[in-house]
Protein backbone atom coordinates (compact mmCIF):
# COMPACT_ATOMS: atom_id res chain seq x y z
CA UNK A 1 0.00 0.00 0.00
CA UNK A 2 1.45 3.15 -1.01
CA UNK A 3 1.01 6.03 1.98
CA UNK A 4 -0.98 9.54 0.31
CA UNK A 5 2.13 11.45 1.30
CA UNK A 6 4.58 9.36 -0.55
CA UNK A 7 2.30 9.74 -3.72
CA UNK A 8 1.81 13.74 -3.20
CA UNK A 9 5.55 14.17 -2.73
CA UNK A 10 6.19 12.44 -5.65
CA UNK A 11 4.02 14.41 -7.99
CA UNK A 12 5.55 17.43 -6.05
CA UNK A 13 9.34 16.75 -6.86
CA UNK A 14 8.49 15.40 -10.43
CA UNK A 15 6.81 18.51 -11.45
CA UNK A 16 8.95 20.76 -9.81
CA UNK A 17 11.93 18.37 -12.04
CA UNK A 18 9.95 19.60 -14.95
CA UNK A 19 9.87 23.32 -14.33
CA UNK A 20 13.98 22.87 -13.66
CA UNK A 21 14.14 20.77 -16.65
CA UNK A 22 12.60 23.75 -18.98
CA UNK A 23 14.40 26.21 -18.03
CA UNK A 24 11.30 28.21 -16.41
CA UNK A 25 8.48 28.72 -18.16
CA UNK A 26 8.24 32.12 -19.60
CA UNK A 27 8.87 34.02 -22.90
CA UNK A 28 11.55 35.49 -23.09
CA UNK A 29 10.93 38.60 -24.56
CA UNK A 30 13.87 41.32 -23.13
CA UNK A 31 17.02 42.32 -25.22
CA UNK A 32 20.26 40.73 -23.96
CA UNK A 33 23.57 42.23 -24.29
CA UNK A 34 26.21 40.42 -26.70
CA UNK A 35 29.82 41.16 -25.61
CA UNK A 36 31.29 37.52 -27.07
CA UNK A 37 34.60 36.01 -28.51
CA UNK A 38 33.60 34.65 -31.95
CA UNK A 39 36.36 31.64 -32.72
CA UNK A 40 38.34 31.99 -35.31
CA UNK A 41 37.86 30.01 -38.82
CA UNK A 42 34.60 29.76 -38.45
CA UNK A 43 34.11 27.97 -35.74
CA UNK A 44 30.46 28.19 -33.81
CA UNK A 45 29.69 30.39 -31.27
CA UNK A 46 26.64 29.89 -29.07
CA UNK A 47 24.86 32.43 -26.98
CA UNK A 48 22.54 30.88 -24.26
CA UNK A 49 19.11 29.15 -24.72
CA UNK A 50 16.36 31.20 -23.93
CA UNK A 51 12.54 30.03 -23.96
CA UNK A 52 9.86 30.83 -26.84
CA UNK A 53 6.80 32.22 -26.68
CA UNK A 54 5.84 31.93 -30.48
CA UNK A 55 6.22 29.99 -33.31
CA UNK A 56 6.78 32.66 -35.83
CA UNK A 57 7.92 35.65 -34.07
CA UNK A 58 11.52 36.15 -35.50
CA UNK A 59 14.74 36.23 -33.41
CA UNK A 60 16.54 39.23 -33.91
CA UNK A 61 19.96 40.36 -33.79
CA UNK A 62 21.74 43.43 -33.94
CA UNK A 63 25.51 44.35 -33.96
CA UNK A 64 26.99 47.70 -32.49
CA UNK A 65 30.62 46.58 -33.53
CA UNK A 66 33.13 44.02 -33.84
CA UNK A 67 36.67 43.67 -34.54
CA UNK A 68 38.05 44.98 -37.41
CA UNK A 69 34.63 45.42 -38.91
CA UNK A 70 34.70 41.91 -40.23
CA UNK A 71 31.25 40.45 -40.68
CA UNK A 72 29.18 37.51 -39.27
CA UNK A 73 26.93 35.02 -40.08
CA UNK A 74 23.85 34.47 -37.26
CA UNK A 75 21.47 31.05 -37.23
CA UNK A 76 18.49 30.06 -35.05
CA UNK A 77 18.87 26.34 -33.05
CA UNK A 78 15.61 25.22 -31.93
CA UNK A 79 17.31 23.12 -28.69
CA UNK A 80 14.52 20.41 -28.49
CA UNK A 81 15.48 18.70 -31.87
CA UNK A 82 18.22 20.03 -32.83
CA UNK A 83 17.10 22.24 -36.06
CA UNK A 84 18.62 24.88 -37.29
CA UNK A 85 16.88 27.23 -39.46
CA UNK A 86 18.14 29.43 -42.33
CA UNK A 87 21.32 31.66 -41.65
CA UNK A 88 21.36 35.20 -42.12
CA UNK A 89 25.41 35.23 -43.77
CA UNK A 90 27.22 38.47 -43.84
CA UNK A 91 26.03 40.84 -40.87
CA UNK A 92 28.16 43.78 -40.32
CA UNK A 93 28.17 45.99 -36.77
CA UNK A 94 25.83 48.18 -38.78
CA UNK A 95 23.60 48.84 -35.38
CA UNK A 96 20.24 48.01 -37.26
CA UNK A 97 18.25 44.37 -36.02
CA UNK A 98 18.42 41.76 -38.30
CA UNK A 99 15.83 38.96 -38.64
CA UNK A 100 16.78 35.73 -38.01
CA UNK A 101 14.16 32.81 -38.48
CA UNK A 102 13.41 30.82 -35.67
CA UNK A 103 10.51 28.28 -35.81
CA UNK A 104 10.54 26.92 -32.13
CA UNK A 105 7.65 26.19 -30.97
CA UNK A 106 6.32 28.12 -27.89
CA UNK A 107 7.37 26.67 -24.76
CA UNK A 108 11.13 25.46 -25.89
CA UNK A 109 14.58 26.33 -25.79
CA UNK A 110 16.26 27.88 -28.58
CA UNK A 111 19.71 29.64 -28.80
CA UNK A 112 21.45 31.75 -31.50
CA UNK A 113 24.66 30.28 -33.11
CA UNK A 114 27.44 33.17 -34.43
CA UNK A 115 30.59 32.21 -36.76
CA UNK A 116 32.71 34.48 -39.09
CA UNK A 117 31.91 35.14 -42.46
CA UNK A 118 35.33 34.57 -43.90
CA UNK A 119 38.41 32.21 -42.52
CA UNK A 120 40.08 34.30 -40.66
CA UNK A 121 42.80 33.38 -38.41
CA UNK A 122 42.07 36.13 -35.50
CA UNK A 123 38.75 35.36 -32.50
CA UNK A 124 36.45 38.72 -32.92
CA UNK A 125 34.77 40.21 -30.45
CA UNK A 126 31.58 41.06 -31.43
CA UNK A 127 28.69 43.43 -29.49
CA UNK A 128 25.84 44.28 -29.93
CA UNK A 129 22.04 42.39 -28.46
CA UNK A 130 19.93 39.92 -28.94
CA UNK A 131 16.24 38.89 -28.80
CA UNK A 132 15.07 35.30 -28.49
CA UNK A 133 11.60 36.25 -29.04
CA UNK B 1 73.32 15.73 -67.68
CA UNK B 2 70.02 14.42 -68.10
CA UNK B 3 67.49 16.61 -67.23
CA UNK B 4 65.15 16.02 -64.24
CA UNK B 5 61.28 14.65 -64.73
CA UNK B 6 59.73 17.53 -64.64
CA UNK B 7 57.24 18.47 -61.31
CA UNK B 8 53.76 17.73 -63.17
CA UNK B 9 53.19 16.32 -66.15
CA UNK B 10 50.57 18.96 -68.04
CA UNK B 11 47.81 16.33 -68.99
CA UNK B 12 47.65 15.17 -65.32
CA UNK B 13 47.70 19.07 -63.98
CA UNK B 14 44.75 19.81 -66.67
CA UNK B 15 43.13 16.80 -65.28
CA UNK B 16 43.44 17.95 -61.48
CA UNK B 17 42.23 21.64 -62.71
CA UNK B 18 38.70 20.63 -64.22
CA UNK B 19 38.18 17.91 -60.88
CA UNK B 20 39.08 21.19 -58.79
CA UNK B 21 36.51 23.54 -60.99
CA UNK B 22 34.09 20.90 -60.05
CA UNK B 23 34.20 20.65 -56.66
CA UNK B 24 34.82 24.22 -56.15
CA UNK B 25 31.21 24.92 -58.01
CA UNK B 26 29.75 21.57 -56.05
CA UNK B 27 30.98 22.67 -52.82
CA UNK B 28 30.19 26.58 -53.62
CA UNK B 29 26.45 25.32 -53.91
CA UNK B 30 26.47 23.00 -50.91
CA UNK B 31 27.45 25.99 -48.56
CA UNK B 32 24.63 28.19 -50.04
CA UNK B 33 22.40 25.60 -48.64
CA UNK B 34 19.74 26.92 -45.88
CA UNK B 35 21.08 30.41 -46.17
CA UNK B 36 19.64 34.05 -47.12
CA UNK B 37 21.93 36.37 -48.73
CA UNK B 38 21.08 40.64 -48.48
CA UNK B 39 22.41 40.50 -52.81
CA UNK B 40 24.61 38.49 -55.31
CA UNK B 41 27.46 39.73 -53.98
CA UNK B 42 26.65 37.46 -50.87
CA UNK B 43 26.17 34.46 -52.99
CA UNK B 44 29.39 34.92 -55.38
CA UNK B 45 31.58 35.21 -52.34
CA UNK B 46 30.22 32.26 -50.56
CA UNK B 47 31.15 30.18 -53.46
CA UNK B 48 34.70 31.67 -52.98
CA UNK B 49 34.93 31.27 -49.33
CA UNK B 50 36.10 27.47 -49.86
CA UNK B 51 39.23 25.97 -50.25
CA UNK B 52 40.07 28.52 -52.91
CA UNK B 53 40.71 31.22 -50.60
CA UNK B 54 42.71 29.88 -48.58
CA UNK B 55 45.04 27.99 -50.96
CA UNK B 56 45.13 30.51 -53.88
CA UNK B 57 48.43 31.56 -54.46
CA UNK B 58 49.54 27.78 -54.29
CA UNK B 59 47.50 27.46 -57.16
CA UNK B 60 48.71 30.04 -58.95
CA UNK B 61 52.20 28.94 -58.73
CA UNK B 62 51.50 25.39 -59.69
CA UNK B 63 49.69 26.88 -63.25
CA UNK B 64 52.05 29.39 -63.77
CA UNK B 65 55.29 28.73 -62.33
CA UNK B 66 56.19 24.95 -61.99
CA UNK B 67 57.18 25.19 -65.82
CA UNK B 68 59.63 28.18 -65.34
CA UNK B 69 60.83 26.19 -62.63
CA UNK B 70 61.63 23.65 -64.41
CA UNK B 71 63.55 25.44 -67.61
CA UNK B 72 65.62 26.76 -64.64
CA UNK B 73 66.45 23.56 -62.85
CA UNK B 74 67.20 21.36 -66.19
CA UNK B 75 69.58 23.92 -67.30
CA UNK B 76 67.32 24.90 -69.93
CA UNK B 77 68.03 28.49 -69.60
CA UNK B 78 71.72 28.24 -69.43
CA UNK B 79 71.56 26.15 -72.56
CA UNK B 80 69.97 28.45 -75.18
CA UNK B 81 71.68 31.85 -73.48
CA UNK B 82 73.62 31.47 -76.58
CA UNK B 83 71.06 32.09 -79.11
CA UNK B 84 68.82 34.60 -77.04
CA UNK B 85 69.12 36.60 -74.47
CA UNK B 86 68.00 35.12 -71.22
CA UNK B 87 65.83 38.02 -70.17
CA UNK B 88 63.71 37.69 -73.47
CA UNK B 89 63.44 33.48 -72.88
CA UNK B 90 62.50 33.97 -69.03
CA UNK B 91 59.47 36.86 -69.33
CA UNK B 92 58.12 34.81 -72.38
CA UNK B 93 58.03 31.91 -70.10
CA UNK B 94 56.33 34.05 -66.83
CA UNK B 95 54.33 35.69 -69.30
CA UNK B 96 53.39 31.84 -70.94
CA UNK B 97 52.05 31.00 -66.77
CA UNK B 98 50.27 34.26 -65.96
CA UNK B 99 48.66 33.47 -69.81
CA UNK B 100 47.35 30.13 -68.57
CA UNK B 101 46.53 31.63 -65.19
CA UNK B 102 44.56 34.28 -66.60
CA UNK B 103 42.50 30.93 -68.46
CA UNK B 104 42.12 28.70 -65.41
CA UNK B 105 40.92 31.71 -63.43
CA UNK B 106 38.38 33.27 -66.32
CA UNK B 107 36.98 29.82 -66.80
CA UNK B 108 36.15 29.07 -63.03
CA UNK B 109 35.12 32.63 -62.58
CA UNK B 110 32.82 32.32 -65.46
CA UNK B 111 31.76 28.86 -64.30
CA UNK B 112 31.08 30.14 -60.51
CA UNK B 113 28.93 33.63 -61.78
CA UNK B 114 26.83 31.50 -64.06
CA UNK B 115 26.54 28.90 -60.72
CA UNK B 116 25.71 31.94 -58.05
CA UNK B 117 23.25 33.92 -60.56
CA UNK B 118 21.31 30.68 -61.80
CA UNK B 119 21.87 27.42 -60.59
CA UNK B 120 22.16 28.44 -57.01
CA UNK B 121 18.89 30.60 -57.04
CA UNK B 122 16.83 28.18 -58.72
CA UNK B 123 18.11 25.23 -56.42
CA UNK B 124 16.48 27.23 -53.48
CA UNK B 125 14.38 30.29 -54.02
CA UNK B 126 14.17 32.86 -51.25
CA UNK B 127 18.05 32.94 -51.62
CA UNK B 128 18.71 36.24 -52.03
CA UNK B 129 16.38 38.82 -49.58
CA UNK B 130 17.04 42.02 -48.30
CA UNK B 131 13.96 41.90 -45.91
CA UNK B 132 15.65 39.90 -43.29
CA UNK B 133 18.15 42.46 -43.49
CA UNK B 134 15.74 45.66 -42.71
CA UNK B 135 17.44 46.82 -45.96
CA UNK B 136 15.13 48.10 -49.31
CA UNK B 137 16.28 47.03 -52.78
CA UNK B 138 18.29 50.56 -53.35
CA UNK B 139 19.40 50.11 -49.36
CA UNK B 140 21.38 47.15 -50.42
CA UNK B 141 22.95 48.85 -53.06
CA UNK B 142 24.28 51.14 -51.18
CA UNK B 143 25.24 48.93 -48.32
CA UNK B 144 27.28 47.02 -50.49
CA UNK B 145 28.78 49.83 -52.68
CA UNK B 146 30.91 50.40 -48.30
CA UNK B 147 31.08 46.86 -47.56
CA UNK B 148 32.80 45.68 -50.86
CA UNK B 149 35.07 47.52 -53.50
CA UNK B 150 33.56 46.41 -56.55
CA UNK B 151 30.16 45.35 -55.06
CA UNK B 152 28.19 48.44 -55.92
CA UNK B 153 28.35 47.10 -59.27
CA UNK B 154 25.81 44.26 -58.16
CA UNK B 155 23.45 47.20 -59.38
CA UNK B 156 23.73 46.01 -62.79
CA UNK B 157 22.96 42.29 -62.04
CA UNK B 158 24.36 39.45 -60.56
CA UNK B 159 25.98 38.97 -63.83
CA UNK B 160 27.42 42.12 -64.44
CA UNK B 161 29.08 41.75 -60.72
CA UNK B 162 29.96 38.03 -61.14
CA UNK B 163 32.26 39.15 -64.29
CA UNK B 164 33.70 42.37 -62.81
CA UNK B 165 34.96 39.57 -59.87
CA UNK B 166 36.30 37.32 -62.32
CA UNK B 167 37.82 40.26 -63.66
CA UNK B 168 39.46 40.97 -60.34
CA UNK B 169 40.03 37.45 -59.51
CA UNK B 170 41.98 37.21 -62.90
CA UNK B 171 44.03 40.75 -62.31
CA UNK B 172 44.93 38.60 -58.76
CA UNK B 173 45.96 36.12 -60.55
CA UNK B 174 48.66 37.59 -62.65
CA UNK B 175 49.92 39.08 -60.10
CA UNK B 176 50.48 36.68 -58.01
CA UNK B 177 51.81 34.50 -61.09
CA UNK B 178 54.55 37.10 -61.83
CA UNK B 179 55.14 36.98 -57.59
CA UNK B 180 55.70 33.13 -57.63
CA UNK B 181 58.16 33.02 -60.49
CA UNK B 182 60.28 36.27 -59.21
CA UNK B 183 60.12 33.00 -56.01
CA UNK B 184 61.09 30.07 -58.42
CA UNK B 185 64.17 32.35 -59.63
CA UNK B 186 65.23 33.77 -56.33
CA UNK B 187 64.45 30.33 -54.29
CA UNK B 188 66.69 27.40 -54.87
CA UNK B 189 65.06 24.82 -52.98
CA UNK B 190 61.85 23.32 -55.49
CA UNK B 191 59.41 22.51 -52.64
CA UNK B 192 60.14 26.26 -50.74
CA UNK B 193 60.42 28.11 -53.88
CA UNK B 194 56.60 26.58 -54.51
CA UNK B 195 54.99 27.42 -51.00
CA UNK B 196 56.79 30.59 -50.51
CA UNK B 197 54.13 32.81 -51.67
CA UNK B 198 51.19 30.79 -50.07
CA UNK B 199 53.10 31.26 -46.71
CA UNK B 200 53.83 34.96 -47.47
CA UNK B 201 50.00 35.10 -48.31
CA UNK B 202 48.78 33.40 -44.76
CA UNK B 203 51.82 35.39 -42.91
CA UNK B 204 50.35 38.69 -43.80
CA UNK B 205 46.77 38.09 -43.14
CA UNK B 206 47.44 37.12 -40.20
CA UNK B 207 49.93 39.89 -39.37
CA UNK B 208 47.49 42.27 -40.42
CA UNK B 209 44.43 40.85 -38.98
CA UNK B 210 46.08 40.75 -35.68
CA UNK B 211 46.93 44.45 -35.82
CA UNK B 212 42.85 45.12 -36.71
CA UNK B 213 43.26 46.21 -40.16
CA UNK B 214 41.60 42.91 -42.18
CA UNK B 215 41.26 44.75 -45.02
CA UNK B 216 44.47 45.06 -45.99
CA UNK B 217 45.18 41.35 -45.79
CA UNK B 218 45.38 39.00 -48.73
CA UNK B 219 43.12 36.72 -47.43
CA UNK B 220 39.96 39.20 -47.81
CA UNK B 221 41.62 41.19 -50.96
CA UNK B 222 42.02 37.50 -53.23
CA UNK B 223 40.70 35.70 -55.10
CA UNK B 224 37.51 37.99 -55.37
CA UNK B 225 37.16 40.98 -52.15
CA UNK B 226 34.96 39.56 -49.45
CA UNK B 227 32.39 41.43 -47.57
CA UNK B 228 33.97 43.80 -44.62
CA UNK B 229 31.38 47.12 -43.10
CA UNK B 230 33.93 49.28 -44.35
CA UNK B 231 36.05 48.29 -46.92
CA UNK B 232 37.63 51.19 -49.29
CA UNK B 233 38.93 50.98 -52.92
CA UNK B 234 42.22 52.06 -51.48
CA UNK B 235 43.11 49.24 -49.18
CA UNK B 236 42.02 46.38 -51.71
CA UNK B 237 43.99 47.21 -54.32
CA UNK B 238 47.66 48.70 -52.31
CA UNK B 239 48.72 45.65 -51.18
CA UNK B 240 47.81 43.75 -54.82
CA UNK B 241 49.83 46.92 -56.81
CA UNK B 242 52.83 46.94 -54.09
CA UNK B 243 53.61 42.65 -54.52
CA UNK B 244 53.42 43.40 -58.27
CA UNK B 245 55.51 46.45 -58.42
CA UNK B 246 58.20 44.14 -55.86
CA UNK B 247 58.12 41.10 -58.03
CA UNK B 248 58.71 42.96 -60.64
CA UNK B 249 61.56 44.82 -59.41
CA UNK B 250 62.57 41.17 -58.19
CA UNK B 251 62.61 39.14 -61.73
CA UNK B 252 64.20 42.41 -63.53
CA UNK B 253 67.46 42.39 -60.90
CA UNK B 254 67.75 38.87 -60.85
CA UNK B 255 67.85 38.74 -64.66
CA UNK B 256 69.98 42.10 -64.59
CA UNK B 257 72.14 39.68 -62.73
CA UNK B 258 72.12 36.71 -64.94
CA UNK B 259 75.62 36.38 -66.27
CA UNK B 260 76.96 35.96 -63.00
CA UNK B 261 73.63 33.57 -61.65
CA UNK B 262 74.52 29.75 -61.63
CA UNK B 263 71.45 28.97 -62.55
CA UNK B 264 71.24 31.43 -65.46
CA UNK B 265 74.00 31.10 -67.04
Amino acid sequence: MIKRKNVILVTLSVIGALFAVDGAAYADTTSHAINDSIPAFQQSHYLAARSRSTSTTPSTVTFTSTTGALLLNVKAQNLQNNAQYTELKGIGPDSTAHNITNKTPAGQQSRLIITQYDYNAITVTAKGSYVIN
Amino acid sequence: MKPRRPALRSWLLAAALVLLIAGHLILGTSRTSNSVYSSGVGVYGEYMNGFIRLVFPFLVTLVGAVMLQDRVTNGFVSLTRARISVSAYVWKLIGAGIARNAIFFGVLGIFTTVFAAFVATARQPGLVDPRPYNLSAGGVIAQQAQQNPIGGFIAGGPLVYGLLATLWMVVGAAVLSLAASASVLVIRRRALALVAPLIAYLAESILVQVLGQPAWGFLLILPVPSNLQRFPVYAAAAPVVLVALASFLLVSYVLRQARTSGRLS
